[in-house]
């Protein structure tokens, strides 16, 4: 059934490019008001013999980990600043790969900050802390028949407007002999993407804009609400 | 329904939002509040980050304290000597409460700052409704009080005549209250009108006639004040979560105006001293039970 359904996409979808082994349903994702996170149709189609590798990494940005610990009755929490930290991050392999065997595949550890060949406190804490805001797997691709692979998974409506790097790399005996690249390109549109331009560069327009709507919304509520 | 805040970069139920909003209305009606002390914690509750929790509230005070202002100008109810004396120490006050927020936020205590100050405003004020509405009904009843006393903040030095309030007091008096309830409302996005009242009855000695005029002309100056530094500071107003708050409150508001003869405002008193029990009670769980997450990420 699967396979009927991916061969009847890669057919009437010219427009998804199938370089390398693999494709996304969408290539971009808009943020707006209705965001409420996306769904994203990954597969493809994988050699006899070869094991696949696929991570997904978005733009780093700087950013604060925070861990909590008790002092007292208290949690406190206790601040690393971190120059690069993904906005997203995904690693999909089949058969299913733990994290500490791609960890000593070193042409893939190299390549990406968040899984490294030595075992990093660190960075488990900032590949948990992204677990939880959900903008972090390890997950398998989903076999189909012998050749296909599909994966379907969520990207978070918290996720930052930005590129996420799409990785494939073919693995035999630990080793990458293949290797493409795609962009999944998340970008704000419409009135939200407005509102957070203008609080960045224009914080002044921003609040005299907030003032004035809030006073004509109350005098609007307030008469309406008084007449009936 | 979910619905997406650009600036909280969360959705939230569109439902739970506005219900929210009407209840925080509501309970702003009945009891003649800004609602800010409630709006704040409750949108941390429900999952909104505090710093933009506490910038939106800022905005919905702002909102229902202004068209109050415009009803007691139009009244002459405001004492716009003691506004301005409270609103030139509330400029510090509020400064100072956006850079404390700021520095909070950049280390990362936020979060048990702010519910704990939440949990002390709400159980403090819970105290004193359920006291003050024990003391009128159980304790000393048919017994008229006095509403102000001289203190010692009526020989403090730099004295001045306030001629709309009849009064000649220390224009530190007024300054300092100005500072506090500025760096409250800088630093919680609350306006403190229920801070500031008894204060101006009790403390300063005002007629209950321009008492609440005057609170409202400082408040709603201190919050628009407090709306530009944290924007300009802190980048925490969300637009869509601060209108949708303004709508809501309003209509529960409204729905307030409605009800409010036919309800006992003794038992209407106790019933809120409960509820901000309650809310405080919320507060002091999440302070002190076991996190879920032990780690977290703030992208800058």
């Amino acid at each position: 059934m699967f396979k009927i359904i991916l061969t009847i996409i890669f057919i009437s979808c010219p427009s998804i490019s199938l370089s390398g082994k693999f494709s996304l349903d969408k290539f971009n994702i808009e943020i707006n008001s209705n965001f409420l996170g996306e769904e994203v149709f990954l597969f493809g189609q994988k050699d006899e013999g070869r094991d696949l590798i696929i991570i997904f990494e978005g733009t780093e940005k700087q950013g604060k980990l925070f861990k909590k610990s008790k002092k007292g009755l208290f949690w406190i929490n206790d601040r690393k600043d971190l120059d690069k930290i993904p906005s997203f991050f995904a690693i999909f392999s089949t058969p299913k790969k733990s994290i500490n065997e791609i960890f000593l595949i070193p042409s893939i550890t190299r390549s990406h900050f968040l899984i490294q060949s030595s075992y990093s406190e660190k960075l488990y804490q900032i590949r948990e802390a992204l677990r939880v805001k959900g903008l972090y797997f390890e997950d398998e691709l989903q076999s189909v028949e012998e050749s296909l692979f599909i994966k379907k998974f969520k990207i978070p409506d918290n996720i930052s407007a930005g590129n996420i790097k799409v990785y494939l790399y073919e693995i035999k005996d630990n080793e990458v002999i293949n290797f493409s690249q795609k962009k999944l390109n998340i970008q704000k549109k419409g009135l939200t993407s407005k509102f957070e331009t203008m609080l960045e560069e224009q914080s002044l327009v921003y609040a005299i804009f907030l003032v004035v709507f809030s006073i004509v919304f109350s005098l609007i509520s307030n008469w309406l609400f008084k007449r009936r | 329904m979910n619905f997406y805040l650009p600036i909280a970069e969360i959705s939230i139920n569109i439902y739970v939002l506005l219900s929210l909003g009407v209840g925080i209305g509501f309970i702003s009606g009945l009891f003649g509040i800004g609602g800010g002390f409630i709006s704040s914690p409750l949108l941390i509750l429900v999952g909104v980050p505090p710093a933009v929790a506490v910038g939106s509230t800022t905005v919905q005070v702002f909102a229902s304290t202004s068209t109050g202002v415009i009803n007691h100008y139009q009244k002459k109810n405001i004492d716009y000597q003691m506004g301005i004396t409270m609103i030139i120490g509330g400029v510090f006050g509020t400064l100072t409460g956006v850079l404390f927020l700021n520095n909070l936020q950049n280390i990362g205590a936020i979060d048990n700052y702010l519910s704990s100050i939440y949990v002390v405003l709400l159980l403090g004020t819970a105290i004193f409704i359920l006291y003050e509405t024990a003391k009128v009904n159980i304790f000393y009843k048919n017994k008229k009080f006095k509403l102000h006393q001289h203190s010692w903040i009526h020989g403090l030095p730099f004295k001045f005549k306030y001629r709309k309030s009849k009064l000649y007091i220390s224009i530190l008096a007024p300054l300092f209250i100005g500072f506090g309830i500025g760096l409250l409302t800088g630093f919680t996005g609350i306006g403190g009108g229920f801070i500031l009242i008894p204060c101006m009855i009790y403390l300063l000695g005002m007629t209950t006639i321009s008492v609440i005029g005057t609170s409202l002309f400082n408040i709603t100056i201190i919050s628009l004040i407090s709306l530009f530094l944290q924007i300009a500071i802190n980048q925490n107003v969300d637009f869509v979560l601060a209108i949708m708050l303004i709508i809501s409150s309003s209509l529960g508001a409204a729905i307030a105006s409605r009800v409010i003869e036919k309800l006992d405002q003794e038992n209407l008193k106790v019933l809120f001293g409960v509820l901000l029990i309650i809310i405080a009670s919320f507060l002091l769980y999440e302070l002190f039970r076991t996190p879920n997450n032990l780690y977290r990420i703030d992208y800058v």
